[in-house]
């Protein structure tokens, strides 16, 4: 029985038909698992807080390193928020372009600190309707600090960190290095000028188009398709990197409340965000 | 070998035949650039050293924090001081009760940021002391919620809704704009460039004193050069509060803009009315009881004020003095006369007419030479007797900005009826120094009749 097995097997591994069958068949398999190209989705909404950053970064990087993922799509739905949180995602969208082409799909609202994420990307696209745009900073000035007998500190500015002034002159630093950021990545594409731009208005897509902070009008699938095209594909799969991580995007904050502020840290930092200043 | 060498080649055309269903070229990716960070910095507004040069002087800034102000005493630090330095007493309104009277005595009052709506009452209060030449400061500041137009619409000063910026020059921030367009007076004098924080624009009948250059723009007005400070006389109006604290007092000019509003209010030319008793006689002045027989009343009178005062038998012709004498005695006579009081069979009032002299008494405020003197008069003894419950009164029995006449229950006269004026001047005359801007008696003939008529009645 051993015997009428091998030769069977020896007929069969004999034959052409079989072998180039097999080759074919292994042929298929392989680049269904290992090369079959994808795009990766990466949810960038609500407010850009620690954990917000931490989440994105993380799927910035799996996208990264996954070689089957050729191109990404960020859908933004954000009103932004902190200042250097978004520039880390500004920087890892920056690192990630490098090696793979990065599409921006604006939602309901890209303003701000997700803006700032946005023109990390190598196009950005919005609906029609989408709210893009608020390039600039808030920021609370340092409060008074009550002096005390059994406690001290080692220089006048450790508890405020900087005065009043000083603060209000760092906070248009941190918006002119947003500014010259959306200059440079933008280029002759922004209609606005640099006075325009740091007004901070909030456009609507089809005036964003205009304006240059966008460079198209479309879906989240016509960005895809566009992601495709500039990783150089014909067929793709979607990849959602948020259910692939079980990294669940939070609700989209369209609006953040002025009471941010109150909420955050003793000191008061910079912030890309639209908010609504109320009571 | 051979099947072998079939068999990769198959795979690797599978693999090439895939390759070019999915693919179809590479992803070029673009130049990555940075901004230079190192390049980003914004030059900072100098902090200008200051030396306040100013000339001593006397008297009382009122600070309204009655009406729900939107402003900490100890926010005031640099105002305040300033004024001290003038020689100036700081007080605190805190209950709108107290108005009135507080204006009585003050030479300056300050309004910041309003957060009550000033009632007709007070508005009244304050266009009269303005009348009198009492200095006002209103200050709007937009990052302040007031209601302040409810009193300077009444002056012809407006404070712009929304507030001014500036993206191209500014002291780090947009809405920190820099004023460098003055016109000639004593409030912008010495400036070149001062700094506003979130500052309105006003809109003012009187003389805009600082307009922003021509980048400023407003977020709610359109185009136009934008005044921050305007003055209409004795009324001073500022659009912004800030720069009046620390520390932004100390960028550019605004320390000495900061000593010119203290030197605004240091420096009023104060008129008093009868009204604004006990007040014009200051706190050292002499109780003149001329006669020996009216000691007790000067006495009472003297206790009543609770001002520091010597009583004296004698004028001594300096110093203000509260002076009670008959008509007939020489001390009285000099100073009706200085009050336009003539005193015959009738007493005789300049702008008013002529009025019973019998059961009478004549409370007169005469301002001259920088001496104030109060003449309490009246045709007999009993008249001086009634005069502190007048004195309680005296918005009730005034004529005059500076003249009060009341009946009382005369020895002589017991039971006579107080005449009305036999005639009334067709024309007052014309305003003197003494008798103020408006210069004409407020009552008409209607209105003394009737205070005459109360009089009776309250007999």
């Amino acid at each position: 029985m051993e015997i009428k097995i091998g030769e069977w097997l020896s007929k069969i591994t004999g034959s052409y038909i079989v072998i180039v069958a097999f080759a074919l068949i292994l042929g298929y398999l392989f680049f269904l698992q290992y090369a079959e190209p994808k795009i990766g989705t990466i949810k960038i909404t609500g407010t850009i807080d620690e954990d917000t950053t931490d989440n994105v970064i993380s799927m910035l990087r799996y996208a990264k390193e996954r070689d089957d993922i050729k191109a990404v799509v960020l859908r933004i739905n954000s009103p932004g928020g902190s200042a250097s949180l978004s520039e880390e995602i500004y920087m890892s969208v920056l690192s990630l372009k490098e090696k793979k082409p990065v599409v921006a799909s604006i939602d309901q609202i890209g303003a701000s600190g997700s803006y700032y994420s946005a023109i990390g990307a190598n196009i950005i696209y919005a609906k029609p309707t989408s709210l893009v745009g608020s390039v600039g900073v808030v920021t609370t000035l340092p409060r008074e600090v009550e002096l005390q007998e059994d406690s001290l500190t080692s220089g006048p500015l450790k508890e405020l960190g900087a005065t009043r002034r000083d603060w209000a002159y760092q906070a248009m630093e941190v918006a002119e290095s947003f500014i010259n950021s959306v200059l440079l990545e933008r280029g002759s594409k922004l209609k606005l000028t640099k006075e325009e731009l740091s007004s901070a208005g909030l456009y609507i897509g089809v005036e964003a188009k205009k304006n240059g902070l966008v460079d198209e009008i479309g879906s989240t699938e016509d960005a895809i398709s566009v992601a495709a095209r500039l990783a150089g594909i014909r067929k793709y799969s979607i990849v959602d990197i948020n259910d692939e991580l079980g990294i669940v995007a939070p609700v989209s904050l369209f609006k953040v409340n002025a009471s941010i502020f109150e909420e955050s840290n003793t000191a008061p930092v910079h912030y890309f965000i639209y908010v609504e200043r109320g009571e | 070998m051979r099947r072998a060498l079939i068999f990769l080649g198959v795979l690797l055309l599978a693999l090439l035949a895939q390759l070019l269903f999915y693919y179809r070229g590479t992803y070029s990716p673009p130049l990555i650039e940075r901004i230079d960070y190192g390049a980003i910095g914004i030059q900072k507004a100098p902090v200008v050293e200051f030396s306040d040069v100013y000339t001593p002087a006397q008297g009382t800034v009122v600070v309204d924090l009655a009406h729900s102000n939107e402003v900490e005493v100890k926010e005031l630090r640099v105002l305040v001081s300033r004024l001290s330095a003038r020689g100036y007493k700081v007080e605190y309104l805190e209950s709108k009760n107290g108005l009135e009277e507080a204006l009585k005595y003050a030479d300056a009052y300050v309004v910041i940021a309003p957060g009550d709506t000033y009632s007709k009452e007070h508005i009244d209060f304050l266009s009269r002391f303005v009348e009198k030449r009492g200095r006002l400061l209103l200050v709007h500041d937009p990052t302040r919620r007031d209601s302040i137009n409810s009193l300077s619409a009444w002056f012809g000063v407006i404070f712009d809704s929304g507030y001014l910026y500036n993206q191209l020059e500014n002291e780090g921030n947009y809405q920190y704009v820099f004023v460098n367009d003055f016109a000639q007076s004593e409030i912008t004098k010495g400036l070149n460039r001062v700094t506003m924080y979130v500052a309105s624009s006003i809109t003012s009948t009187g003389t805009p004193l600082a307009y922003t250059d021509e980048n400023t723009y407003s977020s709610t007005q359109p185009k136009q050069r934008f005044a921050t400070i305007a003055q209409s006389g004795n009324v001073l109006a500022l659009g912004d509060l800030s720069f009046l604290l620390e520390p932004y007092n100390a960028i550019y000019d605004n320390n000495k803009l900061v000593s010119n509003i203290a030197d605004f209010l240091a420096s009023g030319d104060r008129v008093f009315h009868l009204t604004d008793y006990p007040y014009y006689l200051g706190n050292d002045f002499s109780v003149v009881y001329s006669e020996e027989d009216l000691i007790d009343e000067a006495l009472k009178i003297k206790n009543s004020i609770g001002l520091r005062s010597a009583l004296r038998i004698d004028d001594p012709g300096n110093g203000n003095a509260l002076i009670l004498g008959l008509y007939n005695s020489s001390v009285a006579a000099k100073y009706l006369d200085n009050a336009g009081i003539a005193v015959n069979d009738k007493l005789e009032i300049k702008g008013v007419g002529k009025l019973q002299k019998n059961g009478s008494l004549v409370i007169a405020l005469t301002q001259k030479d920088g001496r104030r003197v109060l003449l309490i008069a009246a045709d007999e003894n009993a008249g001086i007797e009634s005069a502190l419950t007048h004195l309680s009164k005296l918005k009730e029995i005034t004529l005059t900005d500076f003249v009060a006449y009341a009946t009382y229950k005369s020895t002589k006269t017991e039971g006579a009826r107080p005449q009305a004026p036999e005639k009334e001047e067709e024309q007052f005359p014309p305003a003197t120094q003494e008798q103020g801007e408006t210069g004409k008696a407020n009552y008409t003939l209607e209105d003394i009749l009737v205070l005459l008529n109360k009089g009776v009645q309250s007999r």
